[in-house]
């Protein structure tokens, strides 16, 4: 540590550049109390938000508009943590006073699964998972999820629902209603279907893991024993003339058999996997693994090619975006990581598996950070670029001096008007809220910047007020480097020209534009016809294979009385173009974006009545009038909206370097450099593509990320006190 | 246009290398270094960075061991309640199954003590039953076995192997005993008959009661069989023996089967014996 701590009032200086999950936590450990103001904080963000990757705005009608779906897992436990500290934190503030992080989450035990039937049709399958004990970020000494009991727990509660889910399909299945073997005594052709249907189950199951498959056919036995004799005999017949079909039949005719097979299929792979692979022993932990591809790892452990293709794999790869290029194609995670996400995920959540936002991320989350830094004396630079992370010439070190950061260089993209604080935050029905959109009143020549239709987060647009320059020393002492991965080749062309390390590190991290649209409806979920739970549903159809329910976003939102029944929000991959942008392509995201409006457009033509079939119209088109226009005045009203009403709605297109989702690819991991790496001694990485130990594009390991990057500078958090940093 | 303030120039700070810069990930490693860590003070919600510990202290038993060891655990509770058949997975598991093919092999097991308790049903249950030990036998058709550890880490039981030849076949003989009353003596394996390459016996006596039983020893293709391996005792009844007699015109292969308690259908290892062309 520097001198300057001991006994000099000077705070050490720490500029932390940009202002997503990574960083905000950085920002959070650096000025807790505890440091008692040993070190200030400066955030640079570009634009006029905090939030990155998980930024939302408020648009026309305080519309949430988020950067794409966010849901946070109840296994989130940096996260949550320090949200929670953050919240508590605010409760003296007079704009947060009273609020508490809990109603801002909503609770959701319930996960589905999108596959294709048999038939062709698309089938969905929902799981509705117990509440465990406990809240996410709960004190792991009154709960301890992770002990020897926790997994236990989970993995009963996991067992039972796959159990549930199979009682909903026998309860719901036409050819199989809940039948009562006594009433139905004289009922052979029910009988049989019944257990017919159970010698499935059985036959199928016990194949992996001889659980269910057992159960059930005791079961069976006993059914046969209750019914009279000519029964049994019939009985025994269709049961032979079932068994004796193949089982890839059995499997084939039945779609909820084959889901329950699947998911033990895949459980048993990975246990065989875990032990033929020796991770229970291997130092590396689950990493022993990533040069594989998750559908490659369940492969060599026997998985079937069923449920190495089922909607369960899959999900894996919708939920971490895990597709090289945008390529539906070329589905890619490494086997580690998915294993270690999936255990933490199924075995370490609280309350919940899911916590859905009651409101925008930036709102939920980065508005009280925003608000809880400042009252600590965090300062905000927005409107600050960075362009260039200038090193010392290697000439000017002592000795044994390792190379540092001399200077940082940026792009003041917009002054304020008398240099005044820019105040970022609006209100939104009492809630402290980001915009969509900069507030141009606040900057110097803002009605000219907002006629030109400035998009300040655009990575194609370079103009700028005024350029800065910041010296060590003289303006910063540490420096956390809090970009998304995809703009390091923009802001450290130096270091990753000299560094081969960062330079693998660049090449091998890849990262994948996203893809996403909102749109808000005049009916709800059952008046579209989709009869389960409002759930988060993946493994759809791709271009957006990711469906959220979001209809409890709406209070939060600003419709002056005619608020819509309900709000879905798709999000996906959006694929490369065959060649890179050029640099001064200013008219690139646009273009981008209108792709994204013919895509969610088609999409809903084409796929939604899929999940909602009462959405489409007797022709097959979707049925426009459904979704609200926030300003109703300025259209025609009536039935016949046609696909222009999509206007109305909301879409993005992340293709911004930074704004690129990191993919966890296999044979990747092991370029990715730890923010604890101190190559440069007074520069620290944060951020979802660091050596984390997560290791996954998420907010959890974002967190994470940030909390090292603080332990490199001060010692705080202990490392073992950063969650899940020791997973094997 | 870059504003550079005239500022003094300080004293450079620089940050001291770390004590590592990366994740503990070996699994018993994790559990060894929590173990004694029971009560680590949590600040969590609500520490409102007040400067003390703000995380747990690391009681993050979250282990791939006991995951596994738990699922499979669970499993086996489910088929207790349902077929009262009383094995455990998870016991068989945790004792140290060494690979997947002794994990199939054990799926095997329990399907076939099921195949006994429902032989008087009649012979369509036994078609099924048969049909699903046949699938399982196509799952461990699986690739070659990277990482050919033993253990699984914490509670390692020891092994002792003893190594031989018997009618042109390499035995290999495996004893490792859950309990340490158990002696740990592996049994000697004799071969009659000709063209057996090897023969591996992997014994895992849960109990010191255990009386071991083959099962029949079945080939890749269930179709193809090797009945006639046994254990028996010496006449002095003091050592077990294990007898494998392959027939003229056996089919080439391996074939592999589990050992069971001859009473309470417990299971307590493998065999696989290998048949040449
Ligand atoms: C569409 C989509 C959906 C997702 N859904 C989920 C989800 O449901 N759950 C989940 O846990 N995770 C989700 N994620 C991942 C999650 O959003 C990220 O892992 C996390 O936000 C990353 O945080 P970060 O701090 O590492 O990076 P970022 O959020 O990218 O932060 C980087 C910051 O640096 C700023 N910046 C970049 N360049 C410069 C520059 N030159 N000068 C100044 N500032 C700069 C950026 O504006 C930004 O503020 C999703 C991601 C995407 C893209």
């Amino acid at each position: 540590m520097g001198k300057r701590q001991l006994g000099v009032r000077k705070p050490i200086e720490v500029a932390i550049i940009g202002g997503g999950c990574a960083s905000i936590a950085a920002a959070f450990e650096l000025t807790q109390l505890r440091h008692k103001g040993a070190y200030h904080v400066t955030i640079y963000q570009l634009g006029w938000r905090l939030g990155g990757k998980g930024s939302s705005g408020r648009g026309v009608a305080g519309r949430v508009q988020e950067h794409g779906l966010h849901v946070w897992l109840g296994c989130y436990d940096n996260a949550f943590l320090l949200l929670r500290q953050c919240y508590e934190e605010l409760k003296e503030n007079a704009k947060w006073r009273g609020r508490k992080w809990d109603d801002f989450f909503l609770p959701d035990p319930h996960i589905a699964v999108a596959g294709i039937s048999a038939n062709g049709d698309w089938v969905n399958w929902a799981a509705h998972f117990p509440p465990a004990p406990g809240l996410p970020g709960d004190p792991l000494d009154t709960h301890n999820p992770f002990a020897l009991k926790h997994y236990f727990a989970r993995g009963v509660a996991l067992l039972r629902t796959l159990l549930l889910g199979l009682e909903t399909f026998r309860a719901s299945d036409a050819t199989n209603q809940n039948l009562d073997l006594e009433r139905d005594q004289n009922d052979s052709d029910a009988i049989i279907a019944r257990v017919t249907s159970l010698l499935r189950l059985g036959a199928l199951a016990s194949a992996a893991v001889a659980v269910e498959a057992l159960a059930l056919l005791e079961a069976a036995l006993k059914s046969v024993a209750a019914v009279p004799q000519n029964t049994v005999l019939k009985l025994m017949e269709a049961i032979a003339a079932a068994v004796r079909k193949q089982f890839e039949q059995l499997v084939a005719s039945d779609d909820h058999v084959r889901y329950q097979w699947e998911i033990v299929d895949l459980i048993l792979a990975n246990l065989i996997g875990a032990i033929r692979f020796g991770l229970l022993t291997d130092p590396r932990g689950l990493d022993a693994i990533n040069h594989l591809d998750q559908r490659e790892w369940l492969r060599l452990n026997g998985a079937s090619e069923r449920a190495i293709d089922s909607p369960f794999t899959r999900v894996l790869y919708d939920m971490a975006l895990a597709y090289e290029g945008g390529d539906a194609n070329r589905p890619a995670v490494a086997a580690g990581v998915a294993l270690r996400g999936t255990l933490r995920f199924f075995f370490c959540y609280r309350g919940a598996p899911l916590w859905k936002m009651r409101a925008g991320m930036g709102d939920v989350v980065f508005a009280p950070f925003y608000e809880a830094l400042r009252q600590r004396g965090v300062t905000f630079k927005f409107f600050h670029r960075l362009r260039n992370v200038k090193l010392v010439d290697a000439s000017r070190l002592a000795p044994g001096e390792k190379q540092y950061v001399e200077a940082l260089e940026f792009d003041v993209q917009a002054e304020t008007r008398g240099k005044r604080e820019y105040r970022p935050l609006i209100n939104v029905r009492g809630m402290q809220c980001w915009p969509a959109e900069p507030d141009f009143r606040q900057l110097k020549d803002g009605p000219r910047l907002q006629r030109e239709n400035r998009d300040f987060e655009s990575h194609w647009d370079h103009q700028r007020a005024a350029a800065l320059e910041l010296r060590v020393t003289r303006d910063f002492d540490f420096v956390v480097l809090g970009v998304g991965v995809g703009a390091l080749p923009y802001v450290c062309g130096e270091i990753v020209a000299s560094n081969p390390r960062w330079r693998m590190m660049v090449d091998r991290v890849k990262t994948v534009a996203t893809q996403a649209f909102q749109i808000w409806l005049g009916a709800d979920l059952q008046e579209l016809g989709w009869e389960m739970p409002p759930v988060t549903l993946t493994s759809f159809v791709k271009p957006f294979d990711t469906w959220a329910d979001m209809g409890h976003v709406i209070p939060a939102e600003d419709w002056h009385g005619h608020p819509p029944r309900t709000a879905a929000y798709f999000c996906n991959v959006l694929a490369d173009p065959p060649h890179e942008p050029d640099a001064f392509d200013i008219d690139y995201p646009r273009r981008r974006r209108e792709e994204v409006r013919v895509n969610a457009i088609g999409f809903l033509n084409r796929d939604i009545h899929h999940l909602w079939p009462k959405a489409k119209r007797r022709s097959g088109e979707f049925r426009w009038e459904l979704l609200v226009n926030p300003e109703p005045t300025k259209e025609k009203t009536g039935r016949t909206a046609t696909r222009s009403r999509f206007n109305t709605q909301y879409w993005t297109a992340n293709v911004n370097p930074s704004d690129r989702y990191t993919l966890s690819l296999p044979g990747s991991l092991e370029y990715r450099i730890s923010p604890l790496d101190n190559t440069y001694d007074n520069l620290t990485i944060a951020g979802d593509w660091t050596d984390c130990s997560l290791n996954v594009g998420c907010v959890e390991a974002a967190t994470m990320s940030g909390r090292l990057a603080a332990h490199a500078i001060s010692r705080w958090p202990a490392l073992e006190d950063i969650i899940g940093y020791d997973h094997p | 246009m870059a504003k550079k303030s005239e500022g003094k120039k300080g004293e450079r700070l620089r940050r001291d290398d770390p004590d590592r810069d990366a994740p503990h990930r070996s699994g018993s490693d994790h559990i060894k270094r929590n173990a004694g860590s029971g009560s680590g003070k949590g600040g969590g919600a609500g520490n409102g960075g007040n400067g003390g510990p703000n995380g747990p202290k690391s009681l993050i038993s979250e282990s791939v061991q006991q995951a596994i060891s738990n699922m499979v655990q669970l499993s086996s509770t489910v088929i207790e309640e349902q077929i009262r058949a009383g094995q455990t997975a998870a016991a068989r598991l945790r004792d140290g199954m060494a690979n997947s093919q002794q994990l199939n092999t054990d799926v095997s097991m329990m399907v076939e003590s099921l195949v006994a308790t429902t032989k008087d049903v009649g012979a369509t249950w036994l078609d099924l039953l048969s049909i699903v030990v046949r699938s399982i036998g196509a799952k461990s058709a699986g690739p070659g076995v990277p990482g050919d550890r033993k253990g699984t880490g914490t509670t390692q039981p020891t092994t002792r192997t003893q190594t031989g030849t018997s009618s042109g076949a390499i035995t290999i003989s495996n004893v490792t005993p859950a309990d340490p009353a158990i002696p740990a003596e592996p049994p000697q394996i004799v071969v009659t008959g000709n063209g057996v390459k090897n023969v591996t016996l992997d014994l895992r006596p849960p109990s010191p009661r255990f009386v071991p039983l083959v099962r029949e020893l079945l080939a890749g293709d269930p179709k193809h069989s090797l009945p006639k391996v046994k254990f028996q005792l010496t006449a002095d009844r003091t050592h077990l023996v294990l007898t494998v007699n392959v027939p003229r015109g056996q089919t080439a292969g391996t074939y592999t089967g589990a050992i069971v308690d001859s009473s309470t259908n417990e299971p307590g290892g493998t065999v696989s014996v290998t048949v040449g062309s």
